[in-house]
């Protein structure tokens, strides 16, 4: 029998765009998946949320508590809604997979890491684009004689500072899996990309034979693809799903990268809104599984993410042109699962914070609270679900009953799912989960990685490419 | 009027938000209208409990949201947004999302 494709590719996201790009541009025939639509860039964030993040936004874990999970569904997967935070693989954990993984090639994944950073076009924030809450933080920690604090590198050519890469970036500076690789791809023509459309089953190839796609597309019909290879990238709270159907253990292992930010109040006008919100960075070099970085929601959105309610959240919402904020994640080791009881798109996301976690998110709302308050807030506020949330002095903070802190009382979110279908565990290093059947997104991804993931997940889905086409690309 | 209308309107006039211009009602079916089948049918009823039932079970109150003491709708308030429980500050969520919206709609950029 004919092949429909060389390979079906399901996602368009950081893993399944690179892949398909790469294929097609060996030569291979290429069909990909969308269930996603195309974004526009909207003047409402929360419209943008409602419309491209999976499930409207609501997709969520519970555990020891409440924890948020932020992916996307449209064209060019979540990274259509990222910061554009282009960091590269952890060394210690590259080091780590070439020991304790067989097969895999870190030489070869190092080459594929630089290639991405090459494709996404990635430079560093220029100072005077930074958004204020980042000016504001880098100047109370050089006053609390902190160093370290850089401006991040972001996959981006003529970003204007517009601050909203989160909500569909409006000027398309960001550089996404869409921009970078899926269109200049679909310029082949060896690509077809089917919009609408969404994987039902992937088919394991039997005694030599094709794979195969069931598919659905947009009016229900239904329809099977016979290929060489099935590339599951749909993301790690989904491909789970597929895997699982074909008698995979995939599911456990999540990482979430739990992150949260802190809210700050100051006297002069901030408007954070103004200029790259993830402009800058720094680490903690007494707690290295700590990663600051900026974060800043537009006034529309900040009513949801301020903990605070009532006539309390009012007065930070009237004060919000002065109020300045920053994030941090945490590499961390807590672990989750997904279950699909529903279905690919309903995750059921069970998540431990592990204690060690809660103690590091308490330690970074601290430094940077800190920080805040030196640079001269009036005011910082928490991210956690208590009435005590607010804080007007460092002695106050120094006085806070931290250890009192619950992981049930954090107002968190994950960015970052990754390791359903761990590397080495899942699959092998040839990213096989069965005859025919691959697997290219962030469910590959070994262990917490503790830097943003989007560099990691396109260096992945290169090397597949690579392999697949026989070393010709 | 719908459950979700009512708590919206009572909300407003506690943190001191204007109506929105195209009113309660229209603005919150555009904000309900993207989001899943599950989280616009679970909205009406979260609301309903908030206004009806979260008084009495919080603050031992028998009285709806509407007619409790200002300092009473804060605390109240504070009780389902500092909830433990994540099935409680996962359904107050459910309420916020549209009604927040509508409510600070005309407050963009700290105006
Ligand atoms: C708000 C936010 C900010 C972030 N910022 C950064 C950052 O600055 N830097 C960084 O490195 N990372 C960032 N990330 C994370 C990063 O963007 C993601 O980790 C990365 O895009 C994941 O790639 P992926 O291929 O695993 O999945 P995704 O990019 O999520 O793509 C999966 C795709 O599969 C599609 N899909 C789902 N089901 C099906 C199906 N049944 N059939 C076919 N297709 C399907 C989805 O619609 C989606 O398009 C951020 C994430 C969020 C949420
Ligand atoms: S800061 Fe603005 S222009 Fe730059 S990437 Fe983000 S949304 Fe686009």
């Amino acid at each position: 029998m004919k092949p429909d494709f060389d390979f079906v590719v399901a996602g368009t996201g950081a893993g399944g765009a690179a892949a398909a790009a790469r294929l097609a541009e060996g030569g291979a025939r290429v069909a990909v998946l969308e269930p996603g639509p195309r974004a526009t860039p909207q003047p409402d964030g929360t419209r943008a949320v409602a419309l491209y993040y999976a499930n409207a936004g609501l997709t969520a874990g519970f555990g020891n508590g409440l924890f948020p999970v932020a992916v996307g569904r449209t064209v060019g997967g979540t990274t259509t809604i990222n910061s554009g935070t282009c960091l590269r693989p952890p060394i210690d954990a590259v080091a780590r997979w070439e020991r304790t993984i067989p097969g895999f090639d870190a030489a070869a994944f190092r080459a594929d890491v630089e290639d991405v950073w090459r494709t996404l076009r990635v430079k560093t924030v220029p100072a005077e684009r930074a958004g204020a809450s980042t000016q504001l933080l880098f100047r109370g920690l050089e006053r609390l004689g902190v160093s370290g604090a850089h401006y991040l590198d972001r996959a981006e050519d003529g970003c204007a500072g517009d601050g909203r890469c989160c909500f569909v970036c409006p000027s398309g500076a960001k550089a996404t899996a869409a921009s970078a690789f899926l269109e200049p791809a679909l310029k082949t023509g060896n690509v077809e990309l089917k919009a609408g459309w969404r994987l039902v089953e992937a088919i394991p190839a039997r005694r030599g034979g094709l794979a195969g796609a069931r598919v659905a597309g947009p009016n229900g019909e239904r329809r099977t693809l016979g290929a060489r290879g099935v590339i599951l990238a749909c993301g790690s709270l989904a491909t789970p799903y597929f895997l699982r159907r074909i008698g995979a253990s995939a599911g456990d292992g999540l990482t979430i990268h739990p992150a949260a930010k802190v809210f700050a109040r100051f006297d002069e006008t901030v408007e954070g809104w103004r200029g790259v919100p993830q402009a800058g960075g720094f680490l903690d070099p007494e707690a290295p599984r700590l990663r600051f970085e900026g974060a800043f929601v537009p006034p529309e959105m900040a009513p949801l993410t301020i903990p605070l309610e009532g006539r309390r959240l009012r007065a930070w919402i009237e004060a919000y042109a002065n109020v300045a904020s920053f994030g941090f994640l945490v590499r961390d080791a807590g672990r989750g699962s997904v279950l699909h009881p529903v279905g690919a798109d309903m995750p059921f996301i069970r998540y431990t914070l592990a204690d060690e976690d809660l103690r590091l998110m308490t330690r970074g709302m601290r430094t940077v609270a800190r920080a805040y308050l030196a640079a001269g807030a009036r005011k910082v506020l928490l991210p956690l679900n208590r009435p005590d949330n607010e804080i007007e002095t460092p002695r106050a903070l120094d006085a806070f009953d931290w250890e009192s802190v619950r992981a049930a009382e954090l107002q968190l979110m994950g960015f970052h799912p990754l390791g359903t279908a761990g590397l080495g565990r899942v699959v092998g290093s040839d990213l096989a989960a069965a005859p025919g059947v691959y697997v290219c997104d962030g469910s590959v991804v070994p262990e917490s990685l503790g830097v943003n993931p989007q560099v990691t997940i396109y260096a992945f889905a290169l090397g597949l490419a690579r392999r697949l086409l026989g070393g010709r690309a | 009027m719908s459950a979700l209308g009512d708590f919206a309107r009572a909300y407003a006039a506690h943190a001191g938000l204007p109506e929105p211009e195209i009113g309660f009602e229209a603005e919150l079916a555009a904000r309900q209208a993207p989001l899943p089948l599950w989280a616009r049918l679970s909205a009406g009823p979260c609301a309903l409990a908030a206004r009806w039932l979260a008084p009495l079970v919080f603050l031992g109150r028998p009285a709806r949201f509407d007619d409790l003491e200002p300092a009473n709708k804060d605390a109240l308030l504070a009780r389902l947004q500092f909830a433990r429980a994540p099935l409680l500050r996962g359904a107050f969520l459910l309420i916020k999302i549209p009604v927040l919206g509508a409510c600070y709609a005309s407050r963009r950029k700290g105006a």
